[in-house]
Order: structure tokens, then C-alpha cells, then sequence
């Protein structure tokens, strides 16, 4: 793997300096970062590593190193072509018998192409196809993002936290158009996308490859609100019905453990297909604020934002039997630091699931055997913070009881959580310099 | 999460590491030197597309419906120094998404996801002359590219794209060249005729290692005809012999008796060694006409053409297995259907090759390991393919293909890696469209740049 690395690093970086010719500067930009990582899990629910392994020790110490590098080519003023891989080392270390372990590993970041008519920020109407990273709550920095499956599922839930990297990657289409007035822009995003593993270790969910179709609209009125809302029909084109759809899928019962059947007399059973609303606020204080106040505070202090989702709209018989428990809200809040740091946002979520969220599992069939943490789980909180310290190299880190994972080199999350009791808490700091 | 395969990857990376070091000193030699320019080119792609029928032998690794799609980054950097040194070093990223449904008894499918890093080109070259496009004598080495007929769109170029002992023919989704590892030394002496050799190490198919040595000319007669020939000495320096000729007990050559075949007193075994020959033909229609349109219609660069290519892979005939030429002799025929610029290529492919044993189990251990009497020689021998291809400009494009063809499902980026894949032995480097129902299709788009 290290020689795979020096080969990107000479294939690519190095030359790249040499772009001195005026026209290639104009049309290939490069960007990417570098950073180092560690953390540790405090305290766990699984404090020997009995689920979620050696990893997920209490005080286990994990470190990551990594690399991206990221080109941006724009053939045309319509076109733009972005492309970038990273490369990483994870080494995790516990203090117990056998729990260290060393991962490397490369992995396609993005690989897209856009096309765009207008201002590319804000376009008349934009196409991007191929692999890319998409972000729609802007303010949320840790929880939150749910409409994706990358980051929360319906049928059975789950929902991921992946520090410093709130947002989701998706392979497909989108097609982008967006209005500007004064006091008001309005976007419009339609997805058409095929769904990836989310866990390493995990099947994930088979049918891998289904095609999931998503419509977002976000409205930000008078520089200070922004309001979103989404609806998404997960795995709604199936490539296969016996992995979407499988035959043994658990069959339903109802509240009397009848069977549910459907009007052909078939047996009702689980699916992975949903449908998942979202709705997203952010409100910007400092604008209510006077100015010479405001002026004192960063761009990021002072905003307010909250998001929910419906993480599938159909109930379906004892298993998912009340809509109420499979809303996610989380609320959070840039505290005012006056520039001490670029932001420092506190986030706390409610999920009123009854059932286990401790594996991200293979099928549709939820878990509900009490493990002494069900209640406890439903509450979250982090606070994650950032500071530039100088061009290019920023800190930043967090600490709070999150949906967290622990994640191999190549930057997937593991299957499982170890976050769920109410004294259960985490943190990591990261050292990046980006480029 | 890397897909990298460890193998091919030894084997060229002597080469692949020279050339940027080369380069590296090249430019510091040149620091100053405003000689020099880099231009960078790259694309991305994504890609879905389908095994529609498969033959049913292959039921149980790759069924019907199989589902294929695939993002993929392609970037590479193109230096040229005071326009006599070229250097060209790229690489491909890309992640393969399988999803296939039930095999044979089976309830569920199985759905798979892979990482992919592939070396794209890692090539220095020096040209002689003024042009480095048109230059009188090009010497380059490194990991490149190699097409020698520019007509084929899908089936063809069979002078690197197949094997002999065993016999098998390799196509690759708009990718239709082949890859080669060594010395390739390119003249053209007079104007329209094209002569190269090249010196290549196998990197793909076993043996691995062995040097082969080849031959291939070409020549354009005004803008109607284009003809060309080629030799290639598969194997002809070894590494190791005892690979490139197994003695082992399975490789022994009998003969239709059951006798073993000596070379005197020594017993005689197959062996991968081989030369093949090709000759191929082209025919534009429009070198003819004295206009570029046709009845008031504009006619694309690449349309009525009519293009020929065969290849014996093998000359000489062994008992049993190797004993007729005509099971190792493709041949195709293409014509590129007139769009009048509606797309920049539509083009039907014919191809037949006489099966007596089946091309699609290849193991590799040795030239008959895997060999089946192919109850489907009768429709294996026919193939075809549609191909079309669109530019729109601002380097976007749309490809797209359907046919049964020499499929091979693989979890690489292109086949060339995952014919010979370690993981893949006898199934994944397996054709899978054998009979006259099975087909294929996929569907790209691509930005390039």
C-alpha cells in the first residue's frame, strides 16, 4: 500500500507544480489536505470489545493519519470535472491482549462531472453524474443529515455520525436549479442515486445498487433563515426484488401476533424500501443583533438550527408501530466565542426508537431486546469546535455521546455503536492542514 | 478497501517508478527551460449496465440480470520536453458496484462493492525529428497503450488482446487497445506507413514475466484504404521455461491413441509459447465521394467504413486440444453505420471463431488446464456487437454497447487485470455469452477533458 501511495504522490502531486503554462493553470486546480488524527472512547457500552471489537475498547487510543488530494478541472466554462482519492493509516491501540491493530488504505473520494448553465453557486440549471459528497443543512457539524442512507435508514434504523464530515456521498445523478431574488434564493436539487455499503463489515443492507430518487427544496429568506425540506423514496428501482425484497423477510404481525396479510392473501413482510420526509431550519441571530455587536462575533456564531426527519412513513405492524418513534430531532447552537475560535456548536438529539441501535444490521428486521440501554440511547449531545490557527491549518475536535463508530483507514464506520448509556462519552482532535 | 491487485502490480513496478524519477530529473535539468509544457487530461465516468442472458453453465457465479455499474476517475499528466522527450504518467480510481440475482438454488443474490487503483500509462519517450506527432523513429518505454487498428470499436486487435495455447480473445467496453509493458520502437519511414516493434513483458496473462517479441506495419492508401499486418513471438524469451512449458502430468501431449507424444526421447507438453499472425483491412467509403455530405447530408468522420481483421493465434497445430488451425483463427468484420452526425460512431461487429474447446474456463496453471468439449462450440463460434458513441462537446460524452461478445465479468475497471486475477481462477475470468441468446449492455458518460 505504501508503494501505491509514493506512486500517487509522484504520478501526481509532484508534477503538478510544473503547470506553470498560463492555459493549464486556468483550466486544472488541485486542493486537498493532510491531517492527523486521535481519540479515544472514555467510556462505552461495550467496554471489552465483545461487539464491536477490539476497537471499541474503553481508553482505547485510535489514531489516523491521512491524505487527499483532490484535482478540479474546468474544460469549459459550463464543464467542470472534480476528481480525488485519500489515503489513510489507522492504528488502534487498548492496552489488552491482542488490541492493537494497523489498517491502510486508499479510497475514491469523488469523481464527478458537472455541467452547469449560469452561475455555478447558484445555477439556472446544473447536472453533476458520477460520485460526489452532498450537504444540505449547512449549519449542522455533527448530528443531523439524516435523509440519506448513508447516514440514517428507515427499515430498520440507524443512524451514522462521522466526526468532521457531516454529510453524505452518493453515487448518481443530480440535477440542480436555483432562483435568486432580493432577500431570497430558492433551490431545487433532484437525486437520483444508487445506494453504496455504508459499514465496513456489513452486507449492508443487500441490494446494494438499488436506486433511491430524493427531491430537496431549500428557501433562505432575507440572509438570516434558511428553511429545507426533502422527501426520499429509498431503493424505490430495485435490481434485484429477492435482496430488496426478500422472500424470508420476517413476516409482519400485528399488535396480537396475528399475521398481516395482504389483499391477494399473501403475508405482509418487512422491506427495506421507505419513504423519508425531512425538514430543516437555521436562523442566524447576529441579525437581529445590533451592529456593533454583531461585527464582534464570527461569521458562524450565533445560528440556530434544528432538523427532523421521518425515517419511513409506513408503519408496519408491531415492529414499526408508531411513526413518533422514528423522528430524529436535533437541535443545535453556535455559541458566540468572538473569533476565540471559528465556531463551537453544541448539538443535542432526541431519537425515540424503541428498538436496538447498537448494529447497523443486514435486513429490515428490528432488534428489541433490552440490553439495559434502550432508554438510555435516545438522548445525544456533542460540541465540536474549530479553530484556524494559522493560512491552510486548522484544530478541530469534539466530545459528546454521538452515533459514533469507529472507522477504518479508508474512512468507512464500522458496524457497530458504543455510545448508547447515559455516562458513555468520546472525543477526538484533529491537526489538518489543508491545501 | 483498495482493490489493487498485488501481483500485477509487482510486475510493473520497476517501470512505473523509473519514469517519474526520470521525469524528475529531466526537470531539474530543464528547470529553466521554457521548452517544456505539461498538460494535464483526465476524465470521469459513470457507467451501468447488465448480463442479460448468460449461459447456463455460469449460473452459479454469474446469473442473469447480473447489474454492473461503476464510477471511475481517470487523471493523467502529459509532459513534452523541447518537443522531443514525452512522458505520460496516469492513474484510474474508480469503485464497481455487482449486484446479481439468485444463483442456482439460491433465495437471495448477492450484491458487492469494490475500490479500485489501476495504473493508467506510465510511458517515457524520445522522438526523433521536428514532430514528435509524425516523427521518423519514436522509441518509448514504460506502461502504454496500443492500438493498431484504429477502425475497431469492440472486437479486434487480436495480436495483444488474445492468448494462443490456450486460445482466448479478450474485449473491453470502449477500451478497445491493448495494454502493454516494455519497448515500443514506432517509425514512419515514408508518409501513411506505420512499422512497429515492441518488446513486451507479460503483466497479465501467465506465464508472467516472459518477453514477447513483435511486429506490426501499416499502411494508409490515400483516404480510402487502410491496410495492415503483424507477428507477434508470444513468449519467445522465458523466465522461466518450467512455466512457460509445465511438465507436469496434466500438460503431457497424447495423441488421438492415447499415446504419449515424445520429441525424441523426451515426453512432449503444452506449452504457452506461440507465435500469431494478423492482417486486418479497412474501406472508407467517403475517400471515394469528392464532398463531405451525401445527398445533402453531412457525413460523420467515422462513417461507411467497412473493416476486416483476422489473426491465427497459434501457427503451429498440437494433437488433442491445439490440432486445428481453424479453432484459433477470428475472424471480424465491421461496418460503421452512416449517421449523417447524428453520433460520431454506430458500429455493427461480426466475429466468428471456430470453438472446439471452450474460451471461456481459462485457469491459467497450464495451456489445457480447464478444457471442456464445449457442448455450445456450435454458437460459440458467432459473436456481435453494436457500438455507438457520442461527443456533445464541452468534453461530454455518451458511449454505449450491446452484443455477446467476449464479455469477461471481472471486478477491475477493465478486464486486463482480472483475467489473470489470483481471486478469479476459471470463474471470474470466465466469457460468459456463449449461446445465441446471451447478450449484454452498458451504458456510459463520461467527462473529459
Amino acid at each position: 500500500m505504501k508503494r501505491i501511495f509514493y506512486f500517487f504522490i509522484f504520478a501526481l502531486i509532484v508534477p503538478l507544480h510544473l503547470l506553470g503554462d498560463e492555459e493549464t493553470t486556468k483550466k486544472l486546480t488541485y486542493g486537498g489536505f493532510v491531517y492527523y488524527q486521535f481519540g479515544q472512547i472514555v467510556k462505552s457500552e461495550d467496554p471489552t470489545g465483545a461487539i464491536g471489537g477490539s476497537q471499541q475498547y474503553d481508553k482505547g487510543w485510535d489514531q489516523h493519519v491521512n491524505f487527499r488530494l483532490t484535482l478540479d478541472a474546468a474544460p469549459s466554462p459550463s464543464v467542470r470535472i472534480i476528481g480525488g482519492g485519500e489515503f489513510g493509516i489507522a492504528t488502534f491501540a487498548n492496552g489488552h491482549a491482542n488490541g492493537t491493530s494497523v489498517l491502510t488504505a486508499f479510497s475514491l473520494k469523488e469523481a464527478q462531472g458537472i455541467y452547469t448553465v449560469g452561475d455555478y453557486k447558484m445555477p439556472l440549471f446544473q447536472a453533476a453524474l458520477g460520485y460526489f459528497p452532498y450537504k444540505y443543512n449547512a449549519p449542522a457539524n455533527n448530528f443531523g443529515e439524516y435523509f440519506f442512507s448513508y447516514r440514517a435508514n428507515a427499515y430498520s434504523p440507524y443512524i451514522i455520525n462521522d466526526f468532521d464530515n457531516c454529510k453524505a456521498r452518493l453515487l448518481g445523478l443530480r440535477l440542480s436549479s436555483s432562483v435568486a431574488i432580493p432577500s431570497q434564493s430558492f433551490k431545487f436539487d433532484g437525486l437520483l442515486t444508487s445506494e453504496l455499503p455504508v459499514a465496513s463489515g456489513v452486507e449492508t443492507f443487500k441490494s446494494v445498487g438499488d436506486y433511491t430518487l430524493s427531491f430537496l427544496v431549500d428557501d433562505k429568506l432575507f440572509k438570516c433563515i434558511d428553511i429545507g425540506a426533502g422527501i426520499s423514496w429509498y431503493k424505490l428501482l430495485s435490481l434485484d426484488q429477492t435482496q430488496t425484497n426478500p422472500y424470508d423477510a420476517t413476516q409482519v404481525v400485528d399488535k396480537n401476533d396475528s399475521l398481516v396479510l395482504l389483499s391477494n392473501g399473501d403475508t405482509l413482510r418487512l422491506t427495506q424500501q421507505s419513504t423519508k420526509l425531512m425538514l430543516h431550519v437555521s436562523i442566524d441571530l447576529k441579525k437581529f443583533l445590533p451592529d456593533g455587536f454583531a461585527s464582534l462575533l464570527s461569521k458562524d456564531d450565533g445560528i440556530l438550527y434544528t432538523e427532523e426527519a421521518i425515517l419511513g412513513l409506513k408503519n408496519y405492524g408491531k415492529y414499526y408501530d408508531d411513526i413518533l418513534k422514528r423522528i430524529p430531532v436535533m437541535v443545535g447552537f453556535n455559541v458566540p466565542c468572538f473569533n476565540a475560535v471559528d465556531f463551537l456548536s453544541v448539538e443535542m438529539e432526541y431519537f425515540g426508537w424503541n428498538g436496538s441501535l447498537l448494529i447497523i444490521p443486514g435486513n429490515p428486521t428490528p432488534t428489541f431486546t433490552d440490553d439495559g440501554y434502550l432508554s438510555q440511547q435516545m438522548f445525544r449531545w456533542s460540541l465540536f469546535s474549530q479553530k484556524t490557527i494559522a493560512k491552510g491549518f486548522a484544530v478541530k475536535g469534539i466530545i459528546g455521546k454521538d452515533h459514533f463508530r469507529t472507522i477504518d483507514a479508508g474512512g468507512s464506520v464500522t458496524k457497530s455503536e458504543s455510545l448508547r448509556g447515559n455516562d458513555n462519552w468520546h472525543y477526538v482532535v484533529r491537526f489538518m492542514y489543508s491545501f | 478497501m483498495y482493490g489493487f491487485r498485488e501481483g500485477n502490480y509487482k510486475r510493473m513496478k520497476k517501470t512505473i517508478f523509473m519514469l517519474p524519477a526520470i521525469f524528475l530529473c529531466l526537470r531539474a535539468a530543464f528547470a529553466a527551460d521554457p521548452d517544456i509544457s505539461v498538460t494535464p487530461s483526465g476524465s470521469v465516468y459513470y457507467q451501468a449496465g447488465q448480463l442479460v442472458n448468460t449461459t447456463l453453465t455460469s449460473q452459479d457465479a454469474w446469473p442473469d440480470k447480473t447489474w454492473d455499474q461503476r464510477a471511475v476517475l481517470k487523471a493523467q499528466l502529459n509532459a513534452e520536453i523541447r518537443k522531443h522527450v514525452q512522458i505520460n504518467v496516469g492513474i484510474e480510481f474508480g469503485m464497481l458496484i455487482l449486484v446479481q440475482p439468485p444463483v442456482t438454488g439460491a433465495a437471495q443474490g448477492t450484491t458487492s462493492m469494490t475500490n479500485i487503483v489501476d495504473p493508467l500509462i506510465a510511458q517515457g519517450a524520445y522522438s526523433f525529428g521536428d514532430d514528435s506527432q509524425n516523427s521518423p523513429l519514436k522509441i518509448a518505454l514504460g506502461y502504454f497503450p496500443f492500438k493498431y487498428d484504429a477502425s475497431a470499436n469492440n472486437m479486434g486487435e487480436y495480436l495483444f488482446r488474445s492468448g494462443a495455447y490456450p486460445p482466448f480473445i479478450i474485449n473491453t467496453f470502449d477500451d478497445c487497445q491493448a495494454r502493454l509493458l516494455g519497448l515500443h520502437v514506432s517509425s514512419s519511414p515514408i508518409e501513411n506507413l506505420n512499422l512497429d516493434m515492441l518488446f513486451t513483458n507479460e503483466t497479465f496473462f501467465k506465464p508472467w514475466g516472459d518477453y514477447s517479441l513483435s511486429f506490426v506495419a501499416g499502411y494508409k492508401l490515400k483516404n480510402v484504404l487502410d491496410f495492415g499486418a503483424g507477428i507477434s513471438f508470444k513468449d519467445l524469451l522465458s523466465v522461466d521455461p518450467a512455466l512457460r512449458t509445465p511438465k507436469t502430468s496434466k500438460n503431457i501431449i497424447y495423441d488421438d491413441n492415447g499415446n504419449v507424444v515424445t520429441n525424441g526421447a523426451d515426453t512432449s507438453y503444452y506449452t504457452f509459447q506461440g507465435t500469431k499472425l494478423m492482417a486486418r483491412a479497412s474501406f472508407d467509403f467517403k475517400g471515394l465521394l469528392n464532398s463531405s455530405a451525401l445527398f445533402g447530408l453531412p457525413m460523420g468522420a467515422n462513417d461507411w467504413k467497412v473493416y476486416f481483421e483476422s489473426a491465427i493465434l497459434g501457427t503451429t497445430n498440437y494433437p488433442r486440444y491445439f490440432e486445428n488451425l481453424s479453432d484459433r483463427w477470428p475472424v471480424m468484420i465491421g461496418f460503421d453505420v452512416p449517421t449523417f452526425t447524428i453520433f460520431d460512431v454506430l458500429s455493427l461487429e461480426l466475429e466468428y471463431c471456430h470453438v472446439k474447446y471452450d474460451h471461456y474456463s481459462f485457469n491459467g496453471t497450464n495451456p489445457v488446464d480447464g478444457f471442456n468439449a464445449d457442448s455450445l462450440a456450435g454458437e460459440a463460434g458467432f459473436r456481435w456487437s453494436i457500438f455507438l458513441n457520442k461527443t456533445f462537446g464541452n468534453g461530454i460524452g455518451i458511449s454505449g454497447i450491446v452484443g455477446k461478445d467476449h464479455f469477461r465479468p471481472t471486478f477491475a475497471i477493465s478486464p486486463w487485470p482480472g483475467i489473470d486475477n489470483p481471486l478469479s481462477q476459471g470463474t471470474y475470468g470466465s466469457e460468459l455469452l456463449m449461446e445465441n441468446s446471451d447478450w449484454h449492455y452498458a451504458l456510459r458518460m463520461t467527462y473529459s477533458f
